[in-house]
């Protein structure tokens, strides 16, 4: 079969002129182009479908981030923890702590959560936020203000 | 220009600007084959639309291990089938199923030819038909055409010979073969 086939290829015994191709597409193309209304309609669907799985990612991220948050927190607190805190988040002096982001006057686990919030998203990050001072704002800037939130907790 | 799979990745990650992009890429190519299996613009779009959504659903996880093509013919084709069944079974028959023989003008050279070439195209069995539109309408290759019919490429070349010889074996369309 192979050898008819290699006919068709090499002798030219069925080869044809391009008339062909195009009358075939004439012939058997769709006649009208797809309506506007057609595209709209699937493209919105992927919008939402595609936004759906993206606020999954999203949330699944920074799920991640809070858990991370979260272990610093427990890991500090086993090691720094006070027994006789009132665990009350304390008022402190801000000026010039970097690490209330939320400049709320005190730093809490919610700074944490806002960098961490914020580095997830890659926007917005200011620099001010580098707080171990590398050069990066990333998951270690985080760990630093969820420790320090901890600490102050602490009544450091 | 991003390849199909860059693309797939990118809708992977939720990006729908990517999945337009690979929409527009395909719509004409599937539009046109359900064109041909269903017979009718009406369905062909219908069939586009379902197309792209199991497509849709796909994502994210979604991974191409064949080139599009192949991975998009065999839905469009079960799609079509689904839509004429469905019309049958309303006894429905769409006027655009007839071909576009109203566009079709008798006093037309051009389109007399077109109109044999048709009738003996029409008259080849399904898989010789098949081999040949994909072959010259769609512009595959061998190989991508038996990898969307899953047909081993034996059967593939042995459809398009004969399909050819008898197409060459008509007066109608005699004309459009050099050898």
């Amino acid at each position: 079969m192979n050898d008819k086939y290699d006919k068709i290829e090499y002798d030219g015994e069925f080869e044809v002129n391009g008339e062909f191709g195009e009358d075939l597409k004439t012939v058997y193309g769709a006649k009208r182009g797809v309506p506007v209304e057609v595209d709209r309609a699937i493209l919105s669907e992927a919008r939402k479908h595609l936004g759906k799985k993206r606020s999954r990612l999203r949330i699944g991220r920074w799920a991640i981030s809070a858990a991370a948050v979260a272990a610093v927190v427990v890991f500090a607190f086993v090691h720094n923890y006070d027994a006789g805190d009132s665990g009350q988040m304390a008022m402190v002096d801000m000026e010039a702590v970097k690490e209330d982001i939320d400049r709320n006057g005190r730093v809490d686990i919610l700074d944490a959560f806002v960098l961490a919030r914020r580095v997830e998203a890659s926007e917005g990050v200011d620099a001010e936020w580098d707080i171990n001072g590398d050069g990066i704002v990333d998951g270690k800037d985080i760990d630093a203000v969820a420790v320090r939130a901890v600490r102050i907790n602490k009544g450091a | 220009m991003k390849t199909d799979g860059e693309l797939i990745e990118d809708i992977n990650g939720g990006d729908d600007g990517a999945f337009e992009v690979l929409y527009h890429r395909y719509r004409d190519w599937v539009y046109g084959l359900a064109r041909r299996f269903t017979g009718s613009d009406g369905e062909a779009l219908d069939v586009l639309q379902e197309t792209f959504m199991y497509l849709l659903k796909k994502f994210p996880g979604f991974v191409l291990t064949a080139k599009m093509t192949t991975f998009l013919y065999p839905v469009v084709k079960n799609f079509s089938i689904t839509a004429g069944k469905k019309r049958r079974r309303f006894k429905f028959v769409s006027t655009e199923a007839v071909f576009s023989n109203e566009e079709a003008d008798p006093e037309n050279p051009l389109d007399t030819q077109r109109a044999e070439l048709r009738a003996a195209i029409d008259v080849l069995p399904e898989n010789q038909r098949e081999v040949v539109l994909l072959r010259f309408v769609d512009g595959l290759s061998l190989d991508e055409i038996s990898e969307v019919m899953r047909v081993p490429l034996s059967s593939t070349k042995s459809w398009l010979y004969k399909g050819l010889k008898k197409l060459r074996g008509n007066a109608g369309v005699r004309k459009y073969f050099l050898g």
